[in-house]
């Protein structure tokens, strides 16, 4: 069983460039897909236009998301990956997460 | 919000975007329908001195495959990407497993005609040269178009099978071609096609439905900062 002193700890050490709701939901989303559009995780956030751009380059600083501006044919497309790196911090922090959690009963 | 929920959400949506075809399922059963019907008629009514049967049957393929895949893309963008394009995992090994698949039919289909041009009984006469260089162009062109159209195991089996009776179907078309001689092989086609249409139709309505689910569970998510 977790004591309390390491569940403060786990608390503690929470990966604050997952923590934050809107950046948690942008990789959860990710995390679902190999790649897509931005206009998706647009809808599925529902997160504004300039919100989730602001979100998306903090993510990808920390190297947890691949951005990607190309073309489809002539309309500009902008793809999201989430990156190998993305996916372990997204799995460590539910795993400490769940270390943080009271227990039941 | 529940990020998990989210993951589940995209990981839904993205597969109808390749391997869940919904609505282009449901026609392609209508399509095999029409293979069924239309060369038989074609045949019969309008094969003449002027225009022969080869030529009209490639015609109706072209138009029946052609139309399914113009509107399978169109259903696809309009109804299954209209959020935005998304990549399901695992899609790489979907599309080489189509590929393999096609390669196979269209050495079938290459061995098919080789064995009706060279069967001197056969009910076919023989094509002439544009149109055999046209069906070798068609057969060549399979795995192209599998490659740019064709993207989940499901829509690679459709695609498979509406290959298989529109091959079936053209060799039945002909005058020639006499059930009691050919037995289980002729029985064995037609018998799947009320499989393959009420199937086809079934399955790609029920798909349909649970994307529509889907698409009103997105619209009612709540945002990150709910």
């Amino acid at each position: 069983m977790t004591k309390a002193p390491d569940k403060l700890q786990a608390i503690l050490d929470l990966d604050r460039l997952v923590h934050e709701p809107a950046r948690l939901a942008i990789l959860s989303v990710l995390s679902g897909v190999e790649w897509a559009e931005f206009k998706m995780v647009e809808t599925l956030t529902k997160l504004t236009k300039g919100n989730l751009s602001s979100h998306l380059v903090k993510l990808e600083e920390g190297g947890y998301v691949a951005i990607h501006k190309g073309y489809r044919g002539k309309v500009p497309l902008t793809t999201l990956a989430i990156t190998k790196q993305g996916r372990e911090a997204l799995e460590n922090y539910w795993e400490q997460m769940k270390q943080a959690a009271p227990r039941k009963g | 919000m529940e990020p998990d929920r989210l993951a589940h959400l995209s990981r839904r949506y993205a597969r109808y975007g390749r391997s869940l075809p919904g609505l282009s399922l449901a026609l392609g059963g209508v399509v095999i329908l029409g293979f069924f019907l239309v060369p038989p008629l074609l045949i019969n009514n309008l094969s003449g001195d002027s225009v022969d049967g080869w030529s009209l049957l490639a015609l109706c393929t072209a138009l029946l495959v052609g139309g399914w895949l113009l509107a399978k893309e169109w259903l696809r963008g309009r109804i299954y990407l209209s959020l935005g394009l998304a990549e399901a995992p695992g899609s790489r090994s979907e599309l080489r497993f189509n590929l393999v698949l096609t390669i196979l039919i269209a050495l079938l289909a290459c061995a098919f005609a080789a064995k009706g041009l060279l069967d001197p009984a056969g009910p076919l006469h023989p094509p002439s040269r544009v149109q055999m260089g046209l069906g070798l162009s068609a057969c060549l062109a399979l795995p192209a178009c599998t490659r740019r159209y064709i993207r989940g195991v499901m829509e690679g089996l459709l695609w498979i099978a509406l290959c298989y009776w529109a091959l079936g179907f053209i060799w039945m078309a002909f005058p020639g071609f006499d059930m009691r001689k050919e037995g289980w092989r002729g029985w064995a086609i037609i018998l799947t096609v009320p499989i393959a249409y009420f199937g086809g139709l079934t399955v790609g309505l029920i798909q349909h439905f649970n994307f529509l689910r889907l698409a009103r569970e997105i619209k009612n998510q709540e945002t990150p900062n709910d």
